[in-house]
């Protein structure tokens, strides 16, 4: 029989009776007979009960000495908080929506950050990278390689427990009953998938669902779509109009930051059974591969035997990496930035930002409470005056004030938490996540929130009890009150860090915020204007150019041409030869696959030679941009060989340079090559704006007639592109929303300090207003006095918000960093004067208008 | 005179009583028993520490039993000057208590 071990716990420490814990034993043994005799459930009861009970009679013991002194200190502590009720209102909301913005960042920093966790064994799972060299940026890491480099793996590694391999594919069609869906999440993945990563199941086992050729798995969110209420086990569909497949099992769908996000799952075996797909070259980069070492082998120890085993199977070819290595799962859902892979990542700076704001508006909120607690302290100086005439140690002092704001910051928690629940729906919906993230998904996480309450309740407390304790007895009750000179200075140096950190959160988004308008703006060396996307990935070649005619026939159309991939998304690296190049000397660069028309329609600027013509056998022939032309040394680069994949072609013309990759991503120099077989995407440029909407019903009219059956899907460029970086745009509209909740905070710290100041400040009032002074005049110099503060809090604030802003954009878009203006200052510096007046001046004009009778009757 | 507060009174008193069985589950039923009311193990355990201190009992280990999972019992024993102290508050109650009516009235 085991008693509970919290329980045991806390009795051991509250009784350890020398060491020999006999304490705990005989509440057990009575404990052991309660069990016998009522079951667990009462007997836990009991137990819980009588542990309590012990807690507070110890802590109540410590803190005063007596449950005697410890009862008059509450009583004191509530009696303050009923009669002060607006002041403790600010100073509980201040606190409260402290711990409601940092229990909003914590929850969801702590998910995104462990979002790997969903998998059994993450700790174990490992990616294979290769690592090419070569180009202008040195290395390139990739997690897609060719397709036998697993099998061979395990051969050779008895280190390795279980491998799968997967590859993500975008473009696919799914019929069920002659109804097609595109479908663009597809994993197609080898058996031991479901293995490896522990998805939940619905219905299959994870063993087996998978092992057959012609296999697909649904996630349920899928199932509706196609099947309704119907049981989907069993179910046949077809796949891009070819082939058979066979519902085999459900999954749950991946939580939102797992990193891998399908919909369907495909047995690999289909492909092999099919023979589609280059899965037994080792030299055509294809898929993922992730392993799961067994127990006890760190992953770090088996890259030296990578790179021999790297050496003995690739040849020496233009596309064979240096070396490869094994990079932890964990890390693949963030700070895989720089690896290609299936992967969704995050930039992990980003989440470690959010995390920051959180515990800034904390800080923030603390300072606050340390403000207003001694702004007031003439209210407590007598008291503390009498505690110390009737005996009271200058520590047990220090005790009953950090006590209430221990008290404060408990009664603070619980409506953080309900301000924390009505932040999470909202931030849910802004972030589109699928997953109701709650509180209480990690254990960890109601204990940290806990223990941070009580940290910032000590803290915010420290200096209040620190500050009210020094009173000397004498001075406070015979009436002086001067003593506050220093706690003077110190509440303004507190004041000044508080709107410190709200100019730091402002310009961080202002800053965040322009950089998202340049990305917007940036000129990439093309235009989006007018520009329609139609997938065309699951239609004949023939059917594709039969729907171009009929497009060329629309009034508005300019210009039509084909491309592998969406500008904009687009990433291609191959290794490049010129003439008489060494394989070793080989530059990494983008190929673009497009169609005749390509540079044209995207107005692309051409500065020497000619675009792809109609008129020549321009197949394979390839346009580069300025910056190639000089990484490639060529003076002279018109009608020069570029060899690319064992294809050689040549160079009709020079065109400025582009940019048609993400963002996100480090620039890279890029090549057109002229592919008319290899499309995907059609682009469609209209002479005018026109509406989306307007556009799907013209198209959807041809298409239906060429491909009826075929799923049909148009987008526009310019939106699609917004769409694509939109990550930075919600990251700087949170930020603003956090920075306009921490000036709030910070304004209500100065309005609680001007109520105060201006109370102690009544007869200075007075008599100027008897010997003359204007309404006007003490307004103004009232609030000067606060403005000056803000006015401070600006000028310490601006470097450090400069130096953080500029970190962040160098790190996030190391190619496009915006120059960061003297209009940010300008702006951070309204908004704090004008809010710090807006806090003050009710205060101010109140003070300034009163008679003066009243404020010096009594002298 | 030594003036005790109610809670150590009766636990000085209980393990008077229970003479060599006095350890914390038996002082807790005592306890009941005396007052009628079932204490905290936690405020047994604070009293008793407190009376410890002021010399009134002293406590020793015994053997460990196995009904216990072999741990031992700390078991109170009350000092010379505690059943001295006793014996003073007993006389000192009395004489405060001296005459007060045995039967209790109708309460109006």
């Amino acid at each position: 029989m085991k008693t509970p071990i919290v329980c045991s716990w806390i009795l051991k420490k509250l009784f350890p009776d020398n060491g020999m814990y006999t304490t705990v034993a005989d509440v057990e043994e009575v404990y052991f007979d309660k069990l016998e005799e009522f079951g667990t459930l009462r007997a836990g009861l009991w137990l819980w009960n009588q542990t309590l009970r012990a807690l507070i009679l110890i802590v109540r013991k410590n803190i005063s000495g007596s449950p005697g002194m410890f009862n008059n200190y509450l009583k004191i502590a509530l009696r303050n908080i009923i009669r002060h009720k607006g002041y403790m209102f600010i100073n509980v909301f201040g606190l409260a929506i402290g711990f409601g913005i940092y229990i909003l960042s914590t929850v969801f920093s702590m998910s995104m950050l462990n979002g790997s966790d969903f998998y059994k064994d993450a700790d174990r799972i490992y990616g294979v990278i290769q690592v090419k060299s070569g180009g202008n940026q040195g290395e390139s890491h990739s997690a897609i390689i060719p397709g036998p480099v697993l099998p061979a793996i395990m051969d050779e590694f008895p280190e390795i427990e279980d491998a799968t391999r997967f590859f993500r594919s975008s473009n696919n069609v799914l019929g069920y009953e002659n109804v097609n869906f595109s479908e663009g999440s597809v994993y197609y993945v080898d058996s031991s998938f479901l293995n490896l990563f522990t998805f939940e199941m619905i219905s299959g086992n994870p063993e087996n669902v998978l092992a057959e050729p012609y296999s697909i798995v649904f996630t349920e969110s899928m199932i509706q779509k196609y099947f309704g209420d119907e049981d989907p086990i069993g179910k046949v569909l077809t796949l891009n109009n070819e082939i058979d497949i066979t519902v085999t099992g459900v999954t749950k769908d991946a939580p939102d930051f797992a990193g891998i996000h399908y919909d369907f799952l495909i047995s690999m075996g289909t492909l092999i059974a099919e023979d589609s797909g280059s899965f037994d070259s080792w030299r055509v980069d294809s898929q993922s591969a992730m392993l799961k070492l067994r127990e006890g082998v760190e992953g770090e120890n088996l890259d030296d035997k990578l790179q021999v085993f790297a050496e003995k199977h690739f040849g020496q070819s233009v596309e064979s990496p240096d070396r490869l290595y094994l990079f932890p799962l964990k890390e693949f859902t963030f700070g895989s930035n720089h690896i290609i892979s299936f992967w969704t990542n995050e930039p992990i700076l980003a989440v470690y930002v959010f995390f920051g704001m959180g515990i800034l508006i904390l800080l923030v909120a603390c300072i606050n409470f340390m403000n207003l607690s001694t702004a007031r302290y003439s209210n407590r100086a007598r008291e503390v005056g009498l505690r110390k005439v009737v005996g009271a140690q200058r520590h047990q002092i220090v005790k009953q004030f950090l006590g209430e704001s221990l008290l404060m910051s408990l009664i603070a928690l619980p409506i953080g938490i309900v301000l924390f629940e009505i932040m999470r729906p909202l931030f849910i919906a802004f972030y589109n996540y699928q997953f109701n993230i709650t509180l209480w998904d990690k254990p960890g996480i109601m204990i940290n929130i806990g223990v941070v309450a009580i940290i910032s309740g000590l803290f915010a407390g420290s200096y209040p009890a620190f500050f009210l304790s020094s009173f000397k007895p004498i001075q406070t009750l015979q009436g002086k009150l001067q003593s506050g000179k220093k706690g003077n200075f110190f509440r303004k140096f507190l004041v000044v860090s508080q709107f410190g950190l709200s100019i730091v959160l402002i310009i961080f988004t202002v800053v965040v915020s322009n950089q998202f308008d340049n990305l917007m703006n940036y000129d990439l060396g093309y235009n989006r204007e007018n520009i329609f996307f139609v997938n065309t990935s699951n239609i004949q070649q023939s059917d594709a150019d039969l729907f171009e005619a009929g497009v060329q026939r629309s009034s508005n159309v300019e210009n039509i041409t084909f491309s592998n991939y969406l500008p904009g998304l687009w990433e291609n690296e191959r290794k490049v030869l010129t003439e008489g190049m060494d394989i070793s000397e080989a530059i990494r660069m983008d190929i673009y696959n497009v169609d005749i028309n390509f540079p044209e329609l995207l107005g692309m600027d051409l500065i020497d030679g000619r675009t792809f013509s109609t008129s020549f056998s321009d197949e394979g022939n390839f346009i580069i941009t300025e910056t190639v032309s000089e990484l490639l040394r060529m003076e002279e680069p018109i009608g020069k060989q570029l060899t690319v994949d064992n294809e050689t072609g040549q160079i009709i013309g020079v065109v400025s340079d582009f940019i048609l990759r993400s963002f996100y991503r480090p620039t890279a120099p890029g090549i057109l090559r002229l592919k008319e077989s290899d499309h995907s995407y059609m682009l469609i440029k209209t002479s005018s704006p026109i509406k989306l909407s307007e556009m799907r019903e013209s198209l959807k009219i041809e298409w239906k007639r060429i491909v009826p059956e075929q799923p049909f899907h148009v987008s526009d460029f310019n939106d699609s592109f917004s769409r694509w970086h939109e990550g930075t745009k919600k990251g700087s509209e949170v930020c603003g929303a956090i920075g306009i909740i921490t000036i709030f905070v910070s304004c209500l710290g100065l309005f609680g300090l001007a109520s105060f100041t201006i109370e102690k400040r009544r007869k200075e009032i007075g008599v100027r207003k008897v010997l003359g002074a204007s309404t006007e005049l003490i307004v103004k110099l009232l609030v000067n006095d606060f403005l000056i503060l803000v006015l401070v809090a600006n000028l310490t604030a601006w470097p450090l918000g400069y130096m953080l802003s500029r970190l962040f954009i160098e790190s996030m878009y190391t190619d496009y960093p915006i120059v960061i203006g003297v209009s940010v200052y300008v702006f951070a510096a309204m908004i704090t004067l004008l809010s710090g007046v807006i806090a003050v001046f009710s205060q101010t004009f109140k003070a300034a208008r009163a008679n003066p009778v009243d404020s010096l009757r009594y002298e | 005179m030594r003036i005790l507060t109610r809670a150590e009174e009766l636990v000085l008193i209980s393990v008077w009583r229970l003479k060599e069985d006095a350890y914390s589950v038996k002082i807790r039923v005592k306890i009941a028993e005396l007052s009628g009311k079932e204490w905290a193990f936690g405020a047994i355990f604070v009293t008793l520490e407190r009376l410890v201190k002021q010399g009134l009992v002293e406590s020793y280990l015994t053997e460990p039993t196995k009904e216990r999972g072999g741990r031992s019992k700390r078991v109170y024993k009350v000092t010379d000057l505690g059943l001295n102290a006793m014996i003073e508050i007993k006389e000192y109650e009395k004489n405060i208590w001296e005459g007060i009516p045995v039967t209790k009235l109708k309460e109006s």
